[in-house]
């Protein structure tokens, strides 16, 4: 029998050993993104928000700190949307996910993954799970220490009080929420923009102001941006001031699901363009 | 597509934009070791490219043992390439390096590493597969590629200028190595600029110039081919103003064989056995003032030089 009639006699596909496959490219690509100097950036930059509610937690001032002036829950919401959504996850995700692809081309290291025996589709699925999965641990888990601390004020007992008889339980589960759909957005938009671009400067400058400007823009337009979905899913409402066109924010199942659908299609637009690439180093 | 057995190159072109890669290849390669020789930027690298998938032709079919080079889920089972990409993932040791692609293969951890194991030491890099690929020497790095390539055991071996960089020893080791692997039935397909270097140990060589194949064929005949067209005459053309005259003194030299005058009567054509003595006497007449030259050069350049080319690399001492 030749190699063509055994392939063809084989089953179409083989669960049990593609697992294995992406399983190995998963691994792979995490040793990549946490056991490297990328890892040390993004702690760094996934501690930043917990440095901040250390502060307002503990420095008083005026016989106050600023979480008991203001309130904890309001406190951490400015910083969670200001600071952690509207700059760490998204430059975070543009740091891992612009490199996920383009960080090899420039390596000059990719082709030998696209000469495993493994469809090109599966590599960016894996690739970006892995990397979903490594960036959304470590903002995770900034965000479970940054949460805890807006209880500095009340003690531990006031902590377990309001996370399980009062609402710090939910509302910490929505900003976990929030910050792994997050990953999931800005991370397959990303990979798509490494895809494309040689320099990510100017699309992700123009991303950046679009998603930060949102609350200008009209209603027709807000529903094409990914924090418009992520702030409709924060569970203390914010003014966006006073020149903020404001709409009905979308209902949770419509966030989340809109924003699975909107990775899901992203991520194949970047499958299609992975499977037609040729591998030309030096044009890049 | 006849035979799911060979490598089939079928009508292949492939151009960069205006810039042409190859050009109607038409190949079938049998198991065996094939060397792919050519001058740099021939085409060789482009033409190993395409087999593996890593371009896509213009234009033509290619199938490796009869599998579409777009199906990298059953290619890449059968097939190993050693690319000419002297780069490496950051920070991985060469145990890493060959252990974590095999785990892509879906392998289970013992058996990767028994693979990783057996690749290493066929390649002789056991004593420093724990050492990082950046500290690696040139031809360390040439071997652990060449490890890679090969650890899956695929029935198809593309190496590109896989002897670059080695020492002799290591050098005759591994033409060894490819000797034991066409010896088990694979086809080893190399590409060298020197023809010297892969002569002896294949069993087939494959001309490339330009983008085209110029010759394909079993090593004896290549060669006789190769100082058949060495000894035939080189056909070059002057364009002056006193051809006839120049024609006149050409055929006092020995070495040139035919002489043609253009119809326009502004130059000539003519076969010489030594080109460099011809040049030099025409170079004599323009600076005694016999005639003036508008342009001169040879006419027939591109398989002779290619072979020159090639010839003249196996007369260099190594």
């Amino acid at each position: 029998m030749t190699v063509a009639q055994e392939t063809a006699a084989r089953p179409r596909l083989d669960w049990a050993l593609l697992a294995r496959q992406v399983g190995g490219l998963v691994r792979l690509e995490l040793r990549r993104l946490l056991l490297t100097r990328r890892a040390v950036i993004l702690g760094l930059a996934s501690a930043i928000p917990v440095g901040i509610v250390l502060l307002v937690g503990s420095i008083p001032i005026g016989g106050q700190t600023v979480l008991e002036r203001f309130g904890n829950r309001i406190v951490y919401e400015t910083i969670f949307e200001t600071v952690f959504l509207g700059a760490i996850l998204f430059f975070g995700c543009l740091y891992v996910f612009f490199n996920l692809f383009r960080g090899e081309i420039l390596e000059r290291s990719l082709h030998y993954l696209l000469l495993t025996p493994l469809r090109r589709e599966v590599v960016v699925a894996a690739k970006y799970a892995a990397a979903v999965a490594a960036v959304a641990v470590l903002f995770m888990a900034s965000t479970v220490f940054s949460y805890a601390l807006i209880y500095l004020p009340v003690g531990v007992s006031g902590a377990i009080e309001d996370l399980t008889a009062g609402p710090g339980g939910r509302h910490l589960v929505a900003y976990l929420g929030v910050t792994l759909l997050a990953c999931i957005g800005y991370g397959s938009l990303f990979t798509l923009v490494g895809m494309v671009f040689r320099n990510p400067i100017i699309p992700a400058g123009a991303l950046y102001v679009w998603e930060m400007l949102h609350f200008l823009l009209p209603p027709a337009l807000k529903k094409l941006s990914v924090i418009h979905y992520l702030k409709g899913l924060l569970p203390v409402p914010l003014s966006d001031g006073p020149f903020a066109v404001v709409v009905e924010p979308p209902p949770p199942a419509v966030s989340v699901l809109g924003l699975l659908a909107f990775a899901a299609v992203v991520l194949a637009v970047t499958a299609l363009i992975i499977r037609r690439m040729e591998i030309r180093y030096t044009e890049d | 597509m006849s035979d799911d057995r060979n490598i089939v190159i079928h009508d292949v072109s492939k151009f960069y934009g205006d810039v042409l890669g190859v050009n109607r290849v038409d190949l079938e390669i049998e198991p065996g070791i094939t060397s792919l020789v050519g001058p740099n930027g021939s085409g060789k690298s482009t033409l190993m490219n395409l087999l593996a998938g890593l371009l896509r032709p213009t234009r033509g079919e290619i199938s490796v043992l009869g599998l579409p080079v777009t199906r990298p889920q059953d290619l890449f089972r059968r097939f190993g390439y050693c690319t000419q990409y002297d780069s490496f993932p950051r920070g991985a040791t060469g145990w890493q390096f060959v252990f974590s692609y095999l785990l892509l293969h879906g392998l289970d951890r013992g058996e990767a590493e028994r693979l990783t194991a057996r690749a290493l030491e066929r390649v002789g890099l056991v004593d420093s597969a724990h050492r990082r690929i950046a500290g690696y020497s040139k031809g360390m790095r040439q071997r652990i590629k060449l490890a890679q390539a090969i650890a899956h055991g695929p029935q198809v071996m593309v190496l590109d200028e896989p002897l670059n960089g080695l020492d002799p020893m290591v050098r005759a080791e591994t033409i060894e190595l490819f000797r034991q692997l066409a010896g088990e039935g694979q086809h080893v397909l190399i590409s060298s600029h020197i023809l010297h270097e892969v002569d002896l140990l294949s069993d087939r060589v494959i001309l490339i110039s330009n983008g085209y194949i110029v010759a394909e064929g079993e090593v004896p005949g290549m060669r006789a081919e190769v100082e058949e067209v060495r000894e035939q005459p080189l056909q070059v053309f002057v364009r002056c103003d006193r051809p006839q005259w120049l024609a006149g003194r050409a055929f006092e030299l020995d070495h040139v064989t035919e002489v043609q005058l253009h119809d326009d009567g502004g130059g000539l054509h003519l076969r010489t056995r030594d080109a460099d003595r011809f040049l030099r006497l025409v170079a004599e007449l323009v600076a005694e003032g016999g005639v003036e030259v508008e342009a001169v050069g040879p006419a027939d350049s591109d398989l002779q030089a290619v072979y020159r080319y090639l010839v003249d690399e196996e007369e260099e001492p190594s």
